[in-house]
Formats: structure tokens, C-alpha cells, sequence
């Protein structure tokens, strides 16, 4: 197995420029997977025999969970690479994908509220799924406010990595929370697609979701790591010819 | 691998170990201790704390809600289908309320062995259909198999205590 | 149209859910390029003041 590939792409000018190629291959998909997943999931599916309109909640609740977890386990794995081989990249992309891991950690939890008033008559509870999801949000909170709080990027790099490191033991936590304790909340839906939980009108608008969220934080995340890549770079001949004219 | 590249290779490593141990720890300790609910088998058992407030989990037993006529006064049984627990409350009840489905109610259980519930939660599961279609997907609603109830007060692993909750529905359903 | 609208009555919930999310996407568009612009911005600041020298 060659490992150019890899080294490529740590190469900070080649992984500028092929971020900012790839990044409409993500985001057009992502947007017209979002839309058609609000279509099916609004309009297309039917009401539940339960929940009846509520559950609908579930389209945005459910992929905005998918990428708070999914975002913070991306940033654990560049963490570990960046510490490992000092690869700066790893370290940028980490960086990158903070803020948008926080916003749909927060998503997750408002949207969640929202869900549980009219469902299970209450907006919060202590209860173990809640309580590690929020726990989450707190860690991505205190992986950006380590990375602000240093001076020098590669010691914010270094130091905050660790926390990512660390912390991504909360991930199966929350995954598996509902199943290892009682819970207000209930089990896991879409991730058994062997024996799916509900029918296809209803499923299909959810796993277009998923997969709309999930290439549309590719999209942003390029996007955001095309800025940590030149704030990590001081005066290279490459910065001029992309930034410069 | 570099001999420095093998060090911080190792020390990332041995950092994972150590929390994971750590979690491992503190997630046995978390099984034992913290409950956010108890089911009436546990509390039957005296597994429950008596003397304060705490959770009761389970179904609403079918038929036996009563609802005194021009109040908010609701009395219901709560089953495992091992054991039932008679609730008395006084309020709004979620939408989700219903006979044959999931509830978590918070409160004290009297000497007389009443739950008095100061709050009533609704569990919903996780399997979604359109109303008035009887195919299933999944586990049916309102079965024992449902993952409401896929508690039990005598489970000690999250593996064992999935198939004794099978075992009991099909016990449930011959 | 309405009865789109009403969500079943559970339009207080469900309409703020898909507000929020979509305002999440929306801000995140935005906090993105204005990294990558101020980046640049940055970029091409010391580019100049190493010129001058």
C-alpha cells in the first residue's frame, strides 16, 4: 500500500486546493438530499398511529444526532493522528469540524425538548440519554474554548486534541445509554436496517436525511478547513498565487 | 515507525487505556447506583427507595385506567407483567398517555401501597407506522417485547437481560 | 394547506424544530465562509508586510 496519497494531502497548499474542488460535490448533493428529505418527511410520509404530526420532529432531531456524535468521533480520530505524527492538517481539521459538532449537538438538544414536551410531557429530564448528550455539547464547549484559550495554534492544536482524545468515551455512552440503563428515551431506530423500524414512505425521507446532513457538514467542514489550513501558514510562496492577485 | 513516533504512538495509546478503564469503571458503578427509573418488580422487591420519592417505569396496564368524573384525578395499574403497582394522580396527562404503552411516573409509594404520582411521563418506542395499518415493522407497539419494558430487576448484563425480556414475552404470548 | 400547517395541532413544536435546524445549517454556512474570508484577509496582510521590508 503507497502512502502519497496521505502525505499529499498533508501537504498544506495541495489540501487547500482540494478541499475548495471538492467542496460543491458536497454541498449541491447535500441540498438537494436535504430538500427532498424535507419533502418526504413533511409532506410524502404519513402521520404515525401514536405520535400522529409530532413525530415528524424526528426528520431534523434524529441526522442532527447522527453528526453530533459522528462529528466529535472525526475529531478524536484527527486528534490521535495529529498527536500521533504531528500532521498539522489532522490538527486544522479538527479545529474545523468543532463548531459545527457544537451547533448540531445544540440542534439535537432543542430539537429533542421540543419533542419530549408534547410526547412525553416534559422539556428536560436527568435521564442518561439526555444527560451524556449534553455532557457532549459541554466537551465540544470546552475543545473550542481550550483551542481559544492558547496563543501559540500548535499548543492549542496539541492541548485540545488530548480533550478530543479523551473525551470520545462519552460517544458510546450516548449511543448505548438507552440500552445499558432505563431511559426516558427510546431505543435506537435506523441503526438496525436489518429489521427496520417503520415503513418505507416513512424510512426513505429519514435516510435521505441522514445522508443530506452528513454531506453537508463535508461541504462545511472543507469550507472551514480551507481557513484553518492558511491560519496555520505563515507566508508561503503557495498562500500568494491562491489568496493573492 | 520512528522510535519518537512509536512514543507518542504508545502514550496515545496508554492515555485511551487509562480512560477507558476509568469509564469502564465509572459505568459499573453508574449500574448500579443510578436508576433513572425503577419497574415494579424491582420495587416489589424492595430494590426501590421506599422511604423518598423516586421513578416507577412501566406499562399502563390494559383496562385499568379510571378517571373520576370532573376532576384530573386519574388512577392507573403500572405492570411489568410481573408484578402491578396501583398509581393515583392528579394532573395533565402527556398526549402519549394511553392504556398498553410505556409510562415513567414520579412520586412516593404510600404504606398502603399506592404510588402517589406528583408527575406523569409518557414513553413512547421506537417504531413509527401510519394509523390503521396492522403490518409491523419491527416489534409491535404495546408488546411486552417492547423495549419499554426491556427492564429487569434482576438482569445483571445488558446481553442477559435482552433475552430474558424475550423469554417473557413469549411467556407472555402462549 | 392549513391542515399542513397545523401539523395535527402539534404545529408549536414541530415548526420550531425545523426552524432551529435549518437556522443551525444556515449559521454554519455562514461562520464557514467568513472563516475562510478572514483567513485570507489575514493570509494576504502578511504577504504584504513581509514585502515591504
Amino acid at each position: 500500500m503507497t502512502w502519497t496519497w496521505f502525505h499529499r494531502l498533508a501537504s498544506p497548499p495541495h489540501l487547500y486546493r482540494t478541499a475548495g474542488r471538492l467542496t460543491p460535490w458536497f454541498a449541491w448533493p447535500a441540498a438537494l438530499l436535504i430538500l427532498a428529505g424535507l419533502i418526504g418527511g413533511l409532506w410524502l410520509a404519513p402521520p404515525d398511529y401514536q405520535q400522529g404530526d409530532a413525530y415528524r420532529i424526528m426528520y431534523v432531531h434524529a441526522p442532527s444526532a447522527w453528526l453530533s456524535l459522528m462529528v466529535y468521533t472525526i475529531m478524536a480520530v484527527a486528534g490521535a493522528i495529529g498527536l500521533i505524527w504531528r500532521m498539522k492538517a489532522a490538527h486544522a481539521l479538527a479545529a474545523a469540524a468543532a463548531p459545527i459538532g457544537a451547533s448540531f449537538t445544540l440542534a439535537t438538544l432543542v430539537t429533542g425538548s421540543l419533542w419530549g414536551k408534547p410526547m412525553w410531557g416534559t422539556y428536560w429530564q436527568w435521564d442518561p440519554r439526555l444527560t451524556s448528550e449534553l455532557l457532549l455539547f459541554f466537551l465540544y464547549l470546552g475543545y473550542m474554548g481550550l483551542r481559544a484559550a492558547f496563543e501559540d495554534l500548535q499548543r492549542a492544536d496539541r492541548v485540545s486534541a488530548v480533550l478530543a482524545v479523551v473525551g470520545v468515551i462519552n460517544v458510546p455512552i450516548i449511543h448505548y445509554s438507552v440500552v445499558w440503563w432505563n431511559s426516558l428515551h427510546q431505543g435506537p431506530s435506523v441503526m438496525y436496517l436489518g429489521r427496520p423500524t417503520m415503513p418505507p414512505s416513512m424510512l426513505v425521507p429519514l435516510l435521505l436525511m441522514f445522508l443530506g446532513f452528513t454531506l453537508f457538514f463535508a461541504a462545511v467542514v472543507l469550507v472551514r478547513l480551507q481557513g484553518e489550513v492558511l491560519n496555520r501558514e505563515r507566508a508561503a510562496r503557495w498562500v500568494e498565487e491562491e489568496v493573492g492577485a | 515507525m520512528t522510535p519518537t513516533r512509536r512514543r507518542r504512538l504508545l502514550l496515545v495509546i496508554g492515555i485511551l487505556a487509562g480512560v477507558s478503564i476509568a469509564g469502564g469503571l465509572a459505568l459499573s458503578a453508574f449500574r448500579q447506583n443510578v436508576t433513572f427509573y425503577f419497574v415494579p418488580t424491582q420495587v416489589a422487591a424492595g430494590k426501590a427507595p421506599l422511604g423518598e420519592s423516586f421513578r416507577l417505569g412501566g406499562m399502563v396496564a390494559k383496562g385499568s385506567v379510571h378517571r373520576t368524573p370532573g376532576s384530573m384525578q386519574v388512577r392507573f395499574m403500572v405492570t411489568d407483567y410481573k408484578h402491578e403497582i396501583p398509581v393515583e394522580y392528579s394532573g395533565v396527562l402527556p398526549d402519549l398517555f394511553r392504556e398498553n404503552s410505556g409510562v415513567i411516573v414520579h412520586g412516593k409509594l404510600l404504606p398502603d401501597g399506592v404510588f402517589l404520582a406528583n408527575q406523569v411521563l409518557a414513553k413512547h418506542d421506537q417504531y413509527y407506522r401510519p394509523p390503521g395499518i396492522h403490518q409491523t415493522w419491527g416489534i409491535q407497539h404495546g408488546d411486552p417485547r417492547d423495549p419499554a419494558l426491556a427492564v429487569s430487576a434482576t438482569a445483571s448484563t445488558a446481553a442477559a437481560h435482552g433475552s430474558s425480556t424475550i423469554e417473557a414475552a413469549t411467556e407472555y404470548a402462549k | 394547506m392549513m391542515r399542513f400547517l397545523d401539523m395535527g395541532g402539534y404545529y408549536p413544536w414541530v415548526w420550531p424544530a425545523y426552524a432551529v435546524t435549518l437556522g443551525v445549517m444556515g449559521l454554519n454556512i455562514y461562520w464557514a465562509k467568513r472563516l475562510r474570508e478572514r483567513a485570507r484577509r489575514a493570509a494576504l496582510r502578511r504577504l504584504q508586510t513581509q514585502e515591504e521590508p
